[in-house]
């Protein structure tokens, strides 16, 4: 089974890329995470180039990364309590078309880590609600990081015990709707 | 060593800055609880008879909290406004001693500019020698304050119900004092 992590942020030492990293280490035998690396160079949405002809190959990219994963874990910062431009851009992207888009029917859950108090838990709630329009079975759960400038150690691992916990939690959570979804199909 | 310090209060007596610290906790994300402390700490104490006088001070811009964005917004006006209000205050207007150490404080404590009373709760305990003969005071006590009282009122909803932070903060101190000479 294939994970397709998106972190929501663009920066090098991203706390957000970093909580990928660390639940890719705690998912279940036989299961795998790609990263998706693709995000800083999706151009901004534009229905007048909304067309496989005119999309671009970074739009492409991204659909067929959604496409192959079996499901979508994304890692969300918060700006001004809400999602961050480029990754809502990405995934008005993917949400075309409407009515078979890459991630219709498609297991997605939201991560977040945010450097305050309170783990970028509005921005989590706002991208499960797009997921959520566009098609996407969205597992209802939210993992707020807080302070996360404080919490991986220098080889990218939590430091606590209990957030370990939770993340595998998580990502156990997103496997067990994917492979339901396998046996289903 | 010929341990002739008087046994008993009276007098002024310093803060050791050292061995103290002042804190609070506040609960946020409804189930988890934040702590943080202050690194800048003064205070004093004296006893005059039965007159016993406690204050404190502390610059809220030296709270131990070094990421830059999550401490500006603490020293913004949302929260402490350090820029028109740098220090929280502490006057004592009452100090009854009970048994076994315990105390009662009650006071005047400004936050934010905004001057209300409180009661903390704890113990007073010494003075003891320290090991070169100096008296030494320890002041424990702790305080619920209601913070939206110093128009601290930030908040938000959470997603999944609930209010991002707690209304309540408890407040604590420990403070350690040695005698001034006379």
């Amino acid at each position: 089974m294939r994970i397709l992590g998106i972190s929501g942020s663009l920066r090098k030492d991203s706390h957000n890329t970093a909580l990928l990293r660390a639940a890719a280490e705690l998912l279940p035998p036989g299961v795998e995470l790609e990263l998706f690396d693709g995000l800083k160079a999706i151009p901004p949405y534009n229905a007048d180039e909304d067309t496989p002809e005119l999309q671009g190959p970074a739009v492409q990219a991204l659909k067929d990364a959604i496409e192959r994963a079996d499901a979508v874990l994304i890692s969300t910062p918060e700006y001004n309590h809400s999602i961050p431009g480029v990754l809502k851009n990405a995934l008005d992207w993917a949400s075309r078309p409407v009515a078979d888009n890459v991630l219709r029917g498609k297991p997605a859950a939201v991560i977040g880590a945010s450097t305050g108090l309170f783990g970028a838990v509005w921005a989590q709630a706002e991208v499960r609600k797009v997921l959520g329009a566009i098609g996407a079975e969205v597992v209802d759960r939210e993992l707020p990081v807080m302070q996360a400038h404080a919490q991986f150690d220098e080889y990218g691992n939590l430091h606590e015990e209990d957030l370990r916990v939770q993340l595998a939690e998580h990502v156990a959570a997103l496997v067990e709707a994917a492979a339901s979804k396998k046996v289903a199909a | 060593m010929s341990a002739t310090a008087p046994s008993t209060l009276e007098g002024t007596w310093a803060l050791d800055k050292l061995h103290s610290t002042a804190s609070f906790a506040v609960k946020h994300m409804v189930v988890s609880t934040f702590r943080t402390s202050f690194k800048d700490i003064d205070a004093t104490f004296a006893a005059d008879g039965d007159d016993i006088a406690l204050t404190g001070t502390v610059p809220a811009e030296s709270i131990d909290i070094d990421q830059p964005d999550f401490r500006g917004h603490l020293m913004s006006a949302e929260f402490f406004d350090v820029a028109n209000t740098p220090n929280i205050e502490f006057r004592s207007t009452s100090v009854k001693r009970g048994a076994d150490d315990a105390v009662e404080v009650e006071g005047e404590l400004t936050v934010k500019g905004i001057t209300q009373p409180v009661t903390a709760t704890g113990t007073l305990s010494g003075p003891v020698a320290d090991v070169t003969g100096t008296d030494r005071v320890g002041v424990e006590l702790e305080a619920d304050v209601d913070r939206s009282i110093y128009d601290l009122n930030w908040n938000a909803p959470l997603p999944k119900g609930g209010e991002a932070l707690g209304k309540k903060v408890v407040l604590a101190v420990h403070l350690e004092f040695v005698r001034q000479e006379a």
